[in-house]
């Protein structure tokens, strides 16, 4: 180009241009280079960016460090020292012999991108802090382990409470890491029935106190677990479980019913105590073709005792059942929770009211709570 | 490039529309990455400033002298007056021994029942920032033994 003056034109072909000497030089060095030209392009293009941060809390209540552990001790330290230095676990396994706490924080993000989309997320620890206790509610064993992003890839968090927990422990996951069975949750709240009984004139309201309802159940786990949905092919799909433990909720009921009444709960100088037994409350699922029938069954033995003269317990028992058809055919799924759970709750809360209804109608019962005037 | 003293005597230049346009511009863009640091450096301080809380027992003092908890003394307050005044406890261990209740505080100071949140996925309980966790435990007589308020901070 020496020899052209800076405003001419020069004129040349395709041909010039893309078949000479060098240019096929050219063209065998990108043929040659192009998988680490394109690399190079790829690397340009992706990026990933990591933002280091102050170690923060992303799920659970907070963090329990190793400090915070060292009083424990084996076969001494009892599961009331544990609750009152870390409060409420996070999960209770096994009859409460296994009460797990759990938090994941996070040290940073990482961000990665190319062309015109982006993923990112925190780089996190999952921690567990697991004890269990023996049959005199002393600790046997704890651990406190944390697992990095990675290494939770393959060590899902429900996996390593599997592995922790004895063997003949209800198992929690799937490989997968998603739990074996969902949980479906319910509150029954039933309306007191008091229409049948009506107090004598001559009759004072009785004062009674209410103790404790030992719920008697072979399979009452945590004193939540009612029952199991299964499906059509009687495959267990779910876990029944209700918010408040059996024994707090029938207790509520009979304290509600008496109330309704006409009798009046205290605290101290009761005329009457009455304390509870629950032989039974569970709901089950039949599959009564071409319809899913819900069925609920309740057994309780209420035993009122006087609190002056004979130490004679006088015992009332209930039993209650109830049956709840929804018109809805086969064909549940768990997008349909909010219906199965009504269903659950309205046969639930039928055996509550039977109970209600029985003690309203029972004669002996209003016998044993009246109390004359003088 | 030549000396004009009529430029140096002048201590306002003047400008013309595209310049003054790009001078415009300039402000606008100063403007905007001043705003992109401060906006950078807030959230760098509010991730920073974001620490893990720590769970711990804290001081019932004040919670037990507040209107929802100032019945709770312990050898006086029976199991039945925490269940009918607080109702149904969120766990209960040991029978009905050890009752726990979750609580939190709002931005005036009064504290509240919480309802139990379990997740449906994991089956376990998710909790709302700032709860507390109240344990109470009572004798075979009924009466509350000890307490404790385990909060995360």
């Amino acid at each position: 180009m020496d020899g052209l003056a800076g405003n001419q034109i020069v004129l040349t072909s395709h041909e010039n241009l893309f078949s000479g000497p060098g240019c096929q030089l050219w063209k065998g060095m990108i043929k040659r280079c192009f998988p680490f030209l394109a690399s190079f392009f790829l690397v340009a293009l992706v990026g990933c960016v990591v933002i280091p941060t102050q170690e923060h809390l992303i799920e659970g209540r907070g963090k329990i460090d190793e400090s915070d552990i060292a009083f424990l001790t084996v076969s001494k330290t009892t599961r009331e020292d544990v609750l009152l230095r870390f409060g409420e676990p996070d999960l209770i396994l096994n009859d409460q012999r296994i009460m797990i706490y759990h938090w994941i924080v996070s040290h940073g993000y990482w961000l990665t991108g190319g062309g015109y989309s982006a993923v990112g997320g925190p780089i996190s620890n999952d921690y567990l802090f697991m004890l269990e206790f023996d049959e005199e509610d002393r600790l046997k064993r704890f651990e406190r382990s944390g697992r990095g992003v990675i290494e939770a890839m393959w060590f899902p968090t429900l996996g390593r409470i599997d592995n922790w927990t004895p063997l003949g422990s209800k198992e929690l996951s799937r490989p997968d890491g998603r739990l074996l069975r969902r949980n479906i949750f319910i509150d029954p709240i039933p309306s007191t029935c008091a229409q049948n009984f009506t107090l004598d004139v001559e009759s004072q309201p009785t004062r009674f106190r209410v103790g404790n309802f030992y719920d008697s159940r072979a399979s009452c786990h945590t004193g939540t677990f009612i029952g199991y949905m299964e499906d059509p092919l009687n495959h267990l799909y779910a876990d029944v479980q209700t918010c408040r433990p059996a024994n707090v909720m029938i207790r509520a009921a009979v304290t509600n019913q008496l109330q309704a009444m006409g009798h009046k709960v205290v605290s101290k100088d009761a005329d009457v105590t009455i304390t509870g037994k629950i032989r039974k409350f569970e709901v089950t699922t039949s599959s009564n073709w071409p319809k899913y029938v819900f069925l609920g069954s309740l057994d309780v033995i209420l035993e009122v005792q006087p609190s002056a003269g004979t130490n004679a317990k006088n015992i009332r028992r209930y039993k209650a059942k109830a049956k709840h058809v929804p018109t809805k055919l086969f064909g549940w799924t768990y997008s349909d929770i909010e219906e199965i759970e009504e269903n659950y709750e309205q046969v639930i809360q039928a055996c509550l009211e039977d109970m209600q209804r029985q003690m309203a109608s029972d004669a002996e019962l209003a016998r044993l709570l009246s109390r004359r005037t003088q | 490039m030549t000396f004009n003293p009529a430029q140096r005597s002048r201590s306002f230049p003047v400008l013309t529309l595209r310049e003054k346009l790009n001078g415009v511009y300039y402000q606008l863009h100063l403007i905007l990455r001043a705003r992109f640091i401060f906006s950078s450096l807030a959230l760098i301080i509010m991730v920073v400033s974001c620490a893990t809380p720590h769970i711990q027992p804290t001081d019932t003092k004040l919670l037990f002298n507040s209107e929802l908890l100032g019945f709770i003394q312990d050898g006086i307050t029976t199991r039945e007056e925490v269940v009918l005044k607080l109702g149904t406890p969120s766990a209960q261990f040991e029978g009905e021994k050890i009752l726990t209740y979750q609580l939190r505080v709002d931005k005036a100071g009064n504290w509240h029942l919480v309802a139990p949140q379990i997740s449906t996925t994991t089956g376990f309980r998710e909790w709302r920032e700032e709860t507390c966790s109240l344990v109470l435990v009572f004798g075979a007589d009924g009466v509350l033994q000890k307490h404790s308020l385990v909060e995360a901070k």
